[in-house]
């Protein structure tokens, strides 16, 4: 069940029907059901990874706080007969078995999830090896496996709750129903966001009562959400893909455009599916983590990531960043080379090393093809540089009498941002990583025959929808903007009644006429659905 | 005072939920092809209500019933008021739900229903047909069943019950007309007569079937020509099968033959009016725009008053020519 479809919209309607209907301590049971419903829409196969995921972690959770509970009893219960050191061993032991309960539940589901994702890849790529080297043409066959709904999404989400038990962050949920829940709700399971138990848990199990403020402000995001999605992302859609899959004719200023429209596309798309996905939520009362900040007004690359997909951000920062910057090992090359006489570098380590695991699973999350590996270490390396050179940027700047906070020097900046995200992008759109370089490369031609006078008779978008999505983006950029200073939606709520209703009504004719959907359009699946 | 607040609130959600549902009714409308000037047939359906209480006998059936029953010859000739739901390609299914439709609630004399579109399969689908038919029909579980009945497996129910949906992307081509029409136009067709005139005749009169002789009515088609018949019996409403004349290459006599058989079977009366061509004075070299597959006016005009004097002697059927219905006619005569 696609969230563009009238099928969703009568879904959520009863859903949202019963579940005010029903007494708030049940509430969470229609959510679960729902969730359920909404998931085996996908596929009755699917439940069997969903359930896997959600029975093998909270399993593994009630293990680790048994044995954590076993072992502070006894230590307890032993008082003075133990000694420090004891205790201090028994404790030791104890987390070890902890650790091993947790890493088989994270090799166990991210191991379903590398199978499901990459099994396919790695056969490709050993039937190559076998008939380049071997000349072997017995290949192995290849698994029939569709990628479940939203595992990537689920298996993140709950791995981290799982990490964060580990680590005594909260105690874990009792009921295995409401677990089944937290894994499973359905505007997020899609396409994100990767929620947190501490943030998600209180938003599900306390219900708030039926409020029509809320209902009016989730149909608002949805269908802000849906602008984004319908009439900018599908709109532009048609013309990358084509600008692309003929990058040979469209070299140069035609190319560019596709690449800038390309960034476009995916922020609409991305940031209009969580914004439905949110926006349904709240109708629940129920408020998910924000995934996106503006992206587009950042002013360097590592702050672009801290203002896109948010939430896989700081889930890698957490949960495979920070542990490997005090990991024992990481530690001690560090230390080992600052000792060799060269100190800067050796400070470095402990940061630059667990980022570059970061990036190359943020590539592999992606996508199984080593074009989005490339991908994420193009950013890796930008990043860096862009740390790295940040001093001899500032000595510029002060050389050239410019200051940081300049207007000049911020659009500066994000637009530089822009272009390298947008132009990183291409192992995005490209087949492969030589497919990439390729229409790099093609950039810089064509420009011998570029003619300004007559750029719209080549360019592959009809012109009303060309003008419709440069008013589309100016909005969405306009709104963006509006945002730094508070919630649009706010400020729209506080206004007169028939002023209201005129942003209601041109959002509503926006989506409804100029939406890319319908016989011809395919509207209903998300570029981030398919993770 | 306690519980005014509720009231109010609860009147102020009512109320922009009417509003939202207005402001999509009405881009439903504007968004709307209007079939003004071209695919009039398009305009048949919604033309039916307002003529509703002015129509004793209904026509049901393809386009070549359209092009060869002229509702105002049969006023004229015969004082027989009626109207013409027929669109083209009109399925059996189609047919039944416009019966279902205009049975609803207006108590109809006679309904004529055209057998010519029985000849196709059970699969047979035309998205722009059935939008004429369907995309003027008021929301009624008869739009739904219809929608249901005849929807190809790309075409989504939402897209008939809000046209919007299917027809947005029309705001490249929209016009002042559509606007302008939005909400009201005159009708376009004389009670669901679309008059042509047109010449183009036919290479050969000669009225042997090129069918397949062996041809069995699909079970789709016959269940829902059973159903049509067996709802007007259940109102009350007289029925009678008919086949309007067309030099149609792909009809049988077994085919007549089957349906000759089920109307005995309901006691009621089937015409091949092919089979009377000579008597109605058909010529196919001068009535029809298009080889003889419809008829154009002049053809309509002998059919018409044919159908008629057979309709007046064989059914009772009040002359209304004198009664309240003058008024109506009289606007709408050409």
């Amino acid at each position: 069940m696609s969230f563009i479809s009238v099928d969703f919209a009568l879904f959520v309607t009863v859903a949202l029907i019963l579940y005010y209907v029903f007494p708030k301590d049940y509430r969470w049971v229609i959510l679960l059901i729902a969730s359920y419903v909404f998931y085996g829409q996908s596929g009755t196969d699917n439940f069997i990874y969903i359930a896997v995921t959600t029975v093998s972690a909270y399993a593994a959770a009630a293990l680790i706080e048994q044995m954590r509970g076993r072992a502070e009893a006894y230590i307890r219960d032993a008082g003075k007969s133990l000694s420090k050191d004891d205790k201090k061993a028994y404790k030791q032991s104890a987390k070890k078995k902890q650790k091993i309960v947790l890493v088989l539940a994270l090799l166990l589901n991210f191991g379903i999830l590398a199978y499901v994702k990459y099994a396919n890849l790695a056969i490709a790529h050993i039937n190559l090896f076998r008939l380049t080297h071997f000349g072997s043409t017995d290949f192995i066959p290849f698994r029939s496996v569709l990628l479940p709904l939203g595992i990537s999404f689920y298996t993140f989400q709950t791995m981290g709750y799982l990490i964060d038990i580990y680590y005594s962050k909260y105690g874990r949920e009792r009921n295995f129903l409401k677990f089944a829940l937290y894994v499973s709700f359905f505007p997020q399971i899609v396409q994100g966001p990767i929620s947190r138990f501490g943030q998600l848990a209180p938003e599900l199990f306390s219900p708030k009562d039926f409020d029509f403020s809320r209902i009016r402000s989730g149909f608002y995001r949805i269908m802000w959400g849906l602008f984004k999605k319908l009439v900018i992302a599908d709109r532009l859609a048609g013309f990358v893909s084509g600008t692309m899959a003929q990058k040979e004719t469209y070299r140069g200023f035609y190319l560019i455009l596709a690449i800038f429209a390309y960034s476009m596309q995916i922020y609409g798309d991305f940031s209009g599916g969580i914004d439905v996905a949110a926006g349904v939520a709240e109708m629940f009362g129920i408020k998910l983590a924000e995934n996106f900040e503006r992206p587009f007004f950042s002013k360097s690359i590592s702050e672009y990531w801290q203002r896109w997909h948010i939430t896989l951000g700081t889930w890698f920062k957490d949960y495979i960043f920070y542990p490997l910057s005090v990991n024992k090992t990481v530690l001690r090359i560090g230390k080992s080379v600052r000792e060799h006489k060269m100190p800067a570098l050796g400070k470095r380590i402990p940061i630059y090393v667990p980022m570059l695991f970061v990036w190359a699973l943020t590539g592999m999350w992606h996508g199984s093809e080593m074009r989005f590996v490339v991908w994420g270490l193009f950013n890796y390396v930008f990043i860096v540089l862009g740390t790295e050179l940040a001093p001899l940027s500032e000595k510029i700047c002060r050389i050239l009498y410019l200051k940081e906070d300049d207007v000049i020097m911020k659009i500066y900046r994000a637009g530089k941002t822009f272009w390298l995200m947008s132009f990183l992008r291409l192992f995005d759109i490209s087949a492969d990583v030589g497919d990439a370089f390729t229409a790099f490369r093609y950039v810089f031609s064509g420009w011998g025959t570029f003619d300004i006078v007559n750029i719209y008779e080549n360019l592959n978008l009809p012109m009303e929808d060309l003008i419709v999505a440069a008013i589309a983006i100016i909005i969405m950029f306009a709104v963006d903007m509006a945002a730094r200073k508070g919630s649009v939606r706010l400020r729209i709520f506080s206004l007169p009644v028939p002023v209201q209703w005129v942003f209601l009504s041109l959002l509503i004719v926006a989506v409804s006429v100029f939406g890319y959907y319908g016989p011809g359009y395919d509207a209903a699946s998300f570029i981030y659905g398919a993770f | 005072m306690k519980n005014i607040r509720p009231i109010k609130k609860a009147a102020a959600v009512i109320l922009k939920i009417l509003l939202i549902v207005f402001l999509v009714v009405t881009l439903n409308r504007i968004f709307m092809p209007k079939y003004i000037t071209e695919n009039e047939d398009g305009r048949i359906t919604q033309e039916y209500y307002p003529a509703a209480r002015y129509s004793d006998v209904l026509f049901a059936g393809s386009s070549i019933v359209y092009s060869a029953v002229d509702p105002q010859i049969l006023w004229e000739h015969n004082g027989i008021s009626s109207f013409v739901r027929g669109n083209a390609s009109q399925t059996m299914w189609i047919t039944y739900y416009m019966i279902e439709d205009a049975l609803f609630d207006h108590k109809s004399d006679l309904v004529c229903i055209d057998t010519t579109f029985i000849k196709y399969d059970d699969d047979f689908v035309e998205e722009p047909s059935t939008r004429k038919s369907l995309d003027g029909m008021r929301l009624f579980p008869s739009k739904i069943n219809c929608a249901f009945a005849s929807m190809g497996e790309d075409e989504k129910l939402a897209d008939y019950i809000v046209p919007l949906f299917r027809f947005h992307s029309r705001w490249k081509e929209l016009t002042w007309d559509d606007i302008r029409y939005a909400w009201y136009l005159k009708p376009v067709t004389m009670n669901g007569y679309i008059r042509d005139d047109e010449i183009g005749p036919a290479e050969t009169e000669d009225l042997t079937y090129a069918g397949d002789p062996e041809q069995v009515i699909s079970p789709k088609n016959e269940e829902y020509l059973r159903k049509s018949i067996e709802l007007c019996q259940k109102k009350g409403t007289q029925v009678m099968l008919f086949k309007a004349p067309s030099l149609s290459s792909n009809w049988s006599d077994a085919l007549d033959a089957q349906i000759k058989a089920v109307a005995d079977e309901y006691g009621i009366t089937y015409i091949n009016f092919d089979r009377y061509s000579r008597d109605i004075g058909l010529d196919y070299r001068q009535d029809t725009p298009d080889m003889g597959s419809h008829l154009n006016y002049t053809g309509a005009v002998k059919f018409s008053e044919y159908f008629g004097d057979y309709l007046a002697d064989n059914y009772s059927l009040t002359d209304q020519r004198g009664s309240r219905y003058d008024r109506y006619w009289n606007k709408r005569i050409r």
